[in-house]
């Protein structure tokens, strides 16, 4: 049910998320989501990639902090409230949403909502349960 | 009261004023007291004269104090808590400690004459500063367990000056008890003195001429000719320096007085040599080397030839303020690589030792140092080794405040902690740089 995501240390330096789309490129691993906000000394990279075990290995290799953190991802419907109703659902079993973003997965479809909460293991269960689409293929 | 009063002002003891005959006589007479008492109370120091081949009676003139080997800071750390100690428990009346290399503090002990010496000593130096029985003094040095504040404290109850206790920080607080209080003298680190200044005129007081200052007796840390005149011209003051360290009773050992010409050393309880750091050599009068000094009076914790690690140089052409005494230069350097940040001690070693207590860091790091206004500001660079850290930012800004609050509970220092990547920080061919200090750098 989770997903393997790519979390990667990034300190605000300038060109450092070139040194890593490049290592990627150079490895051929496809980078389907990417998210980094600002911050000012450092933040965390969070992407979804092809090869998330062969991208942890040669970016350790070259320096980086990189692991791979399980995430859930859901296809809300197509209407007004389903996000809240997802959000509703985590909040009422006492879970907190660490980050949370969204990707197109193709040129199309719907997108994608990656969700990381304090609870992992327990909140794609409660989103099942509840009727919400929880992607559980390997993306 | 102070027994001399001349036109140069008040020097608190006639033992300041002696012969340089007069004062050897005293000093050998006290230095041979010392070895004897060391060597029959302190198993410690019994073994290492032993070695050495001396016994207390081979003390015969001043040049036989060659001959006894040093002791240094490490000393204290392998007696933790009171091997050096030469009284039983009963008799200490005082302790107090600093910061040790490896996390175990220097521990010193005072017993009830010790501390008359010691606040003798220090009556010495605040009345070589000005300093009189008129004098509201307020101390913004830290108390507890370092002796800088408790020492100042003695020193000025003795010359009968009214001490405000403030301790350090609380900066407006401690410009409107300058102002209530009408505080006479400022007991400070230089760099805490042109802080306090400047947030007195962010708070609309020009501290020259809304406040009563006249005496600065700046301590804890060295400091600039350029930095004293910054204060003199900023306070409206007359800022003099002095020296001490814990393991030689604190402040109390030398101190500036109205010529300016040096620090005199209160010498008829201190011996001061000055060493090729190197060699261990003794250098003749005037050479610029380490300060050794043996303190004569110690009863609780005798100490002999104690290596300050402090770079300086001896004089004793006569001073014009009357005092016969020694002068030792502004300290000029240090012959290891202690830092003093913001008037703290801290060994990079001991920054290195609370890091590598953390886990989920790598073993390197780096300290950049400079100034912001006039306080030191110190940034400590430290390698993230753990990846289960970045599950979520909040573990990594936990990760960050925990070694913040560690150098501040364990060194006392405030540090920005920045965590950077593996093996990003340089590495250098032998011994790493792990010091970049850019507080000289204008
Ligand atoms: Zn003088």
């Amino acid at each position: 049910m989770l997903i393997r995501q790519l979390s990667v240390f990034m300190p605000n330096q300038k060109g450092h998320l070139a040194r890593f789309t490049g290592l990627l490129k150079d490895h051929a691993i496809d980078i389907r989501a990417l998210v980094c906000f600002d911050t000012a000394e450092y933040g965390i990279l969070r992407a979804i990639v092809s090869d998330p075990e062969r991208a942890v290995e040669i970016l350790t290799e070259e320096g980086f902090v990189a692991k791979i953190s399980q995430v859930l991802a859901v296809e809300p419907e197509d209407r007004t409230g389903s996000l809240h109703e997802i959000f509703r659902l985590i909040a009422d079993a006492g879970q907190n949403v660490d980050y949370m973003y969204s990707f197109v997965p193709t040129q199309g479809a719907m997108p994608y909502f990656v969700i990381k909460t304090d609870d992992i293991e327990k909140t794609g269960p409660l989103l099942k349960a509840a009727g919400v689409k929880v992607i559980d293929l390997e993306l | 009261m102070a027994e001399i009063i001349n036109q140069n002002g008040r020097i608190w003891n006639r033992n300041e004023t002696l012969d340089r005959q007069q004062i050897r006589a005293i000093q050998l007479e006290k230095l041979q007291w010392t070895v004897k008492h060391a060597y029959e109370k302190v198993p410690y120091y019994k073994a290492k004269l032993d070695s050495a081949g001396i016994r207390p009676t081979d003390i015969r003139s001043l040049a036989d104090l060659e001959k006894i080997p040093f002791t240094v800071k490490d000393d204290f750390r392998k007696n933790y808590p009171f091997g050096l100690f030469a009284v039983p428990g009963s008799e200490v009346v005082r302790y107090h400690a600093s910061s040790g290399t490896t996390g175990k503090p220097t521990v010193v002990g005072y017993t009830k004459k010790d501390m008359a010496v010691w606040r003798e000593l220090v009556a010495r130096i605040v009345t070589m500063a000005g300093v009189c029985e008129q004098d509201i003094a307020q101390i913004a040095f830290g108390y507890g367990l370092f002796t800088g504040a408790l020492g100042l404290t003695h020193g000025l109850e003795e010359v009968g000056a009214a001490v405000i206790p403030m301790s350090s920080g609380n900066t407006q607080k401690q410009i409107m008890f300058m102002q209530d209080f009408g505080t006479t003298a400022l007991i400070s680190t230089p760099s805490y003195a042109l802080h306090m200044a400047e947030i007195a005129c962010e708070m609309g007081i020009d501290p020259a001429s809304d406040l009563k200052l006249k005496w600065a007796l700046l301590g804890g840390e060295g400091s600039t000719e350029a930095m004293r005149t910054e204060i003199n011209r900023t306070w409206g003051i007359f800022a003099t320096e002095n020296y001490g360290m814990s393991e030689l009773f604190g402040p109390g050992l030398s101190g500036e007085c109205q010529a300016l010409s040096g620090m005199h050393i209160n010498e008829d309880h201190y011996i001061a040599e000055i060493i090729d750091p190197k060699t261990g050599e003794v250098l003749p009068e005037g050479s610029l080397g380490e300060l050794v000094i043996t303190p004569l009076s110690k009863e609780a914790l005798p100490v002999l030839r104690y290596r300050t690690k402090d770079i300086t140089s001896l004089h004793t052409e006569i001073c014009t303020c009357g005092r016969t005494t020694a002068r030792m230069s502004k300290i000029s350097g240090r012959s290891d690589d202690m830092l003093i940040l913001g008037g703290v001690n801290v060994f990079p070693s001991q920054i290195e030792s609370v890091i590598l207590c953390i886990e989920g860091l790598g073993p390197h790091y780096q300290i950049k140092i400079f100034k912001k206004g006039y306080l030191d500001k110190i940034e400590v660079d430290v390698e993230l080794a753990d990846a289960n850290m970045l599950e979520s930012f909040v573990m990594l800004e936990q990760l960050r405040g925990h070694v913040c609050n560690q150098l501040r509970s364990v060194l006392g220092i405030d540090a920005q902690v920045n965590l950077v990547e593996p093996r990003s920080l340089t590495r250098f061919e032998g011994k790493a740089k792990r010091v970049i200090d850019m507080r000289g750098e204008e």
